[in-house]
């Protein structure tokens, strides 16, 4: 097997991730307070695609004998964590949303009472 | 003077709400009626302003759980001193208004609930709907402490003090078992009247038993969602 194409693939998909979430930070597309989470795990695949025996270490003192097995389980729950995050955020703009098109739909409520209002006042007048 | 408010959820509804809106006026002529158009694409809104009710709009469709919130919000800021919510699809009868209220002012009650199950009142509904609604009662009596027969009646009169709290309350896609659970942890009597409901004029029940079970899981989330500082969320 060849480790080194392995490790210089892994290497560059890496730096790319990395390099895309900055450009993506820079053009405002994403919001600096959500770019940490990102930036730390393109960081994390930097730094284990050039040390892998990092990742066997690792998986050794859990018990895992397969390294790259404690790699997608490692994946799995951060992906997991992220969701239940957005799930939660998610909720958070709807309520908010919600909130606002009531309001909305009130207040055009009031302009129409009371341009009316003002139109038999001035017919009056 | 004592304030009353009608609140009519309506979502797509052209073909009933003018007959909800008379049932509504001969039954309780001194009340205000407050049509909530959810975003409908069809008359219902227009056909509402119509027959003169106050119509309030929301700009997109956003479910029952909010339409009837606007509407509580609607009669706090206009300090009414109590409301009926009525469904927009003329399956609660009008005439028994005035009955919810009476109740509601007699017992000093928050919420007095119209309901189709307290006794025999012919209605009875699918296997699954029976199960799921004795579900929710053991849930509600656990939770709540209280046992509620039928949970997802949207036929209801609220005391001032109920309606303060709904206004300020995120209530979801299932408001009405929601806020049951909501009033009581907030010390609310919480009463059930039976009521025979018409049965539905068109279109066939949405309830099928894939549905039902998806549906009673998030009941039932709903339901344990209680317990919330008045603002809910946000």
């Amino acid at each position: 097997m060849n480790f080194l194409l392995l490790k210089v693939s892994t290497f560059l998909l890496s730096l790319f991730l990395l390099i895309w979430i900055f450009t993506l930070v820079r053009r405002r597309r994403l919001l600096e307070e959500y770019s940490f989470l990102w930036i730390c795990i393109a960081c994390i695949f930097l730094v284990l695609s050039f040390f892998h025996p990092i990742m066997d270490q690792v998986a050794h003192a859990l018990g895992i004998e397969y390294g790259p097995s404690a790699l997608f389980l490692f994946l799995n729950v951060v992906t997991l964590f992220i969701l239940i995050h957005v799930s939660i955020q998610l909720s958070d703009y709807k309520a908010h949303k919600r909130i606002l098109a009531q309001e909305i739909a009130l207040l055009r409520d009031k302009v129409e009472e009371l341009s009316e209002a003002n139109k038999t006042q001035e017919k009056a007048e | 003077m004592k304030k009353t408010l009608i609140i009519i959820p309506a979502y797509q509804e052209e073909s009933n709400i003018l007959k909800v809106i008379e049932d509504v006026r001969a039954h309780m002529p001194a009340a205000d009626i407050l049509v909530v158009n959810d975003g409908s694409t069809d008359q219902t809104a227009a056909l509402a302003r119509g027959a003169g009710v106050k119509v309030i709009e929301h700009p997109f469709n956003m479910g029952i759980g909010a339409s009837v919130q606007t509407g509580f919000k609607y009669a706090a800021r206009y300090s009414y001193s109590e409301a009926l919510q009525l469904d927009g699809d003329y399956q609660h009868p009008a005439q028994e208004g005035p009955r919810l209220f009476q109740v509601l002012k007699d017992r000093q009650a928050d919420l007095v609930i119209g309901s189709r199950f307290i006794t025999d009142t012919g209605y009875h509904g699918s296997w699954f709907r029976r199960t799921g609604n004795r579900l929710f009662q053991w849930v509600n009596l656990l939770v709540v402490g209280q046992k509620i027969i039928d949970n997802t009646s949207g036929f209801r009169a609220y005391s001032r003090r109920a309606i303060t709290l709904l206004a300020e309350t995120y209530l979801g896609e299932f408001p009405e078992p929601e806020s049951i659970g909501y009033l009581k942890s907030r010390g609310c009597t919480i009463i059930e009247v039976p009521v025979q409901m018409r049965n539905r004029t068109g279109g066939t029940s949405s309830i099928t038993p894939i549905r039902s079970v998806y549906y009673m899981v998030r009941v039932l989330a709903s339901i344990l969602s209680f317990k919330r500082t008045p603002g809910g969320r946000p």
